[in-house]
């Protein structure tokens, strides 16, 4: 130990205070930037799924049962199962005037147009014919889908004004893009709120809105692994915007040795064969992230580049030999 | 300048070593105190949306909870449904959850299990799937 004069330790002490002052200043501030705002959580089961919320706001408590109550409502207006709902009366009926149903049928047909069909949401009757995760699940017979297959087609959807009419015996299914629409309905409502940030989820589409934190930091979206139900393959960080995944291993079931699952192609009749395990889209839209997401793994990476290109919209493509790939505006950490 | 050139004279290499170590371990333990990591998992059950049960995965381990047909066991490393009365036994076959930001749920029973971290410290704000 070397010992010092007078002089030299108060230099030292004062060196070493100065130092330190501004080193506390320094994490202070840091911590103070880059803090989480205070918060509340909430998952709840809705729309058949799980939904967790987490709202950053002083009265998030609130926010959490008003956009709770805003996803209960849009379930009774767009659930085929609910007799009562909008899409049923549509279903049964052929007929409908809403405003807000004949907005999702539109932003559907586009993208169905854009992807050349594959995929539709007047394909319901197949899917229920499929019964993939209910317990009548089975693999039709090819005559079967055939039969239902000549009313299937977004160009069956007539919709003039509010006024919507299917014009074969086809139905509308809006259960890919349910969850998108509901993300939706949760931003425009916190669009209006005093929180200053939030994360929503619904059933694995995902809202991240505003900030959780001073400094902005962007959000992080865990990308579920394919073959492991309790892990991640990567994360994709983004400032805000809606994701959503479309994997084959969410229902599905083995018949003959072959596996079949949910998503299907509305110009076969049969689940898609792309190669890939699942898609995670990135874009501005909830509805659309939904959409995009089914429209992309039935296309494949290839026919999927203008497509996402067109909505400005970001993918993260998962084969089934876990090879990854990313196409457009996506940040995607494997 | 005369104290200056004392203070030359005086402060030699070893007192620099001594207080940039000093500032070094002061700048570390408060650093620590800031930023100091809590791996701890937190288990939290809900029913029909409602919170009815919390706690730490390690203060749980062993725990069996019974709740609206659902059996839910607590472990070391995770916890699990381990039976329903529910049709699609989906909970069931779902298997352990091990990590922060898992979930999972009875859909049928609206009984749903998450396991975050203590402090919400969790790296991973949400999880598509």
């Amino acid at each position: 130990m070397v010992l010092m004069n007078k002089k030299s330790r108060i230099f030292a002490v004062t060196a070493a205070v100065l130092c330190l002052s501004v080193i506390a200043c320094g994490l202070w501030f840091y911590k103070e930037r880059t803090e989480r705002f205070a918060s509340s959580e909430k998952m709840t089961v809705a729309m058949g799924t799980i939904v967790t919320q987490k709202v950053y706001s002083e009265y998030a408590g609130k926010d959490i049962e008003k956009i709770n109550g805003i996803i209960n409502a849009l379930d009774d207006k767009i659930s085929w199962r609910n007799s009562s709902s909008d899409i049923a009366k549509l279903n049964s009926e052929k007929n409908l005037n809403d405003a807000a149903i004949a907005s999702y049928i539109l932003k559907c047909n586009e993208v169905s147009e854009s992807c050349g069909g594959v995929f539709d949401i007047t394909v319901g009757e197949i899917s229920k014919l499929w019964g993939i995760g209910e317990t009548t699940q089975k693999v039709p017979e090819k005559s079967e889908i055939e039969f239902l297959l000549k009313d299937v087609g977004y160009e069956n959807t007539e919709i003039k004004g509010n006024d919507i009419t299917l014009k074969t015996d086809c139905s509308v299914d809006l259960g890919a893009v349910g969850k998108g629409i509901a993300c939706d309905m949760a931003k425009s409502y916190l669009e209006a709120s005093d929180a200053n940030g939030a994360v929503i989820s619904v059933g694995g589409s995902i809202l991240a809105w505003g900030s959780y934190n001073k400094a902005g930091d962007p959000w992080k979206v865990a990308v579920r692994h394919p073959h492991k139900e309790n892990e991640y393959i990567g994360v994709i960080t983004l400032n805000e915007g809606f994701v959503s995944t479309s994997g084959d291993y969410e229902r599905f079931f083995e018949q003959d040795g072959k596996r079949y699952h949910h998503i299907l192609d509305a110009k076969s009749g049969y689940p898609a064969e792309s190669g890939l395990a699942s898609v995670s889209v990135v874009c501005s839209s909830g509805i659309l992230s939904d959409a995009l997401s089914t429209a992309c793994f039935i296309l494949g990476e290839e026919k999927s580049r203008p497509v996402l290109e067109k909505y400005g919209a970001g993918a993260v493509f998962i084969y089934s030999d876990l090879k990854i790939s990313t196409v457009g505006d996506v940040s995607f950490e494997g | 300048m005369k104290v200056e050139r004392e203070i030359k004279q005086s402060v030699t290499k070893g007192d620099i070593l001594l207080i940039i170590s000093l500032v070094a371990l002061s700048v570390f333990l408060f650093a620590l105190s800031f930023f100091g990591s809590n791996k701890e998992l937190t288990v939290r059950v809900y029913s029909s949306s409602e919170l009815v049960w919390e706690s730490e995965l390690s203060k749980a381990q062993g725990e069996k909870l019974f709740l609206d047909g659902c059996e839910i066991i607590i472990e070391k490393d995770g916890v699990y449904f381990s039976n329903s009365d529910c049709p699609d036994q989906l909970c069931v076959k779902r298997g352990k959850l091990r990590n922060s930001g898992d979930t999972m749920a009875c859909v049928p029973k609206k009984v749903a299990v998450v396991l975050t971290h203590s402090k919400d410290k969790s790296k991973i704000d949400a999880l598509t799937y």
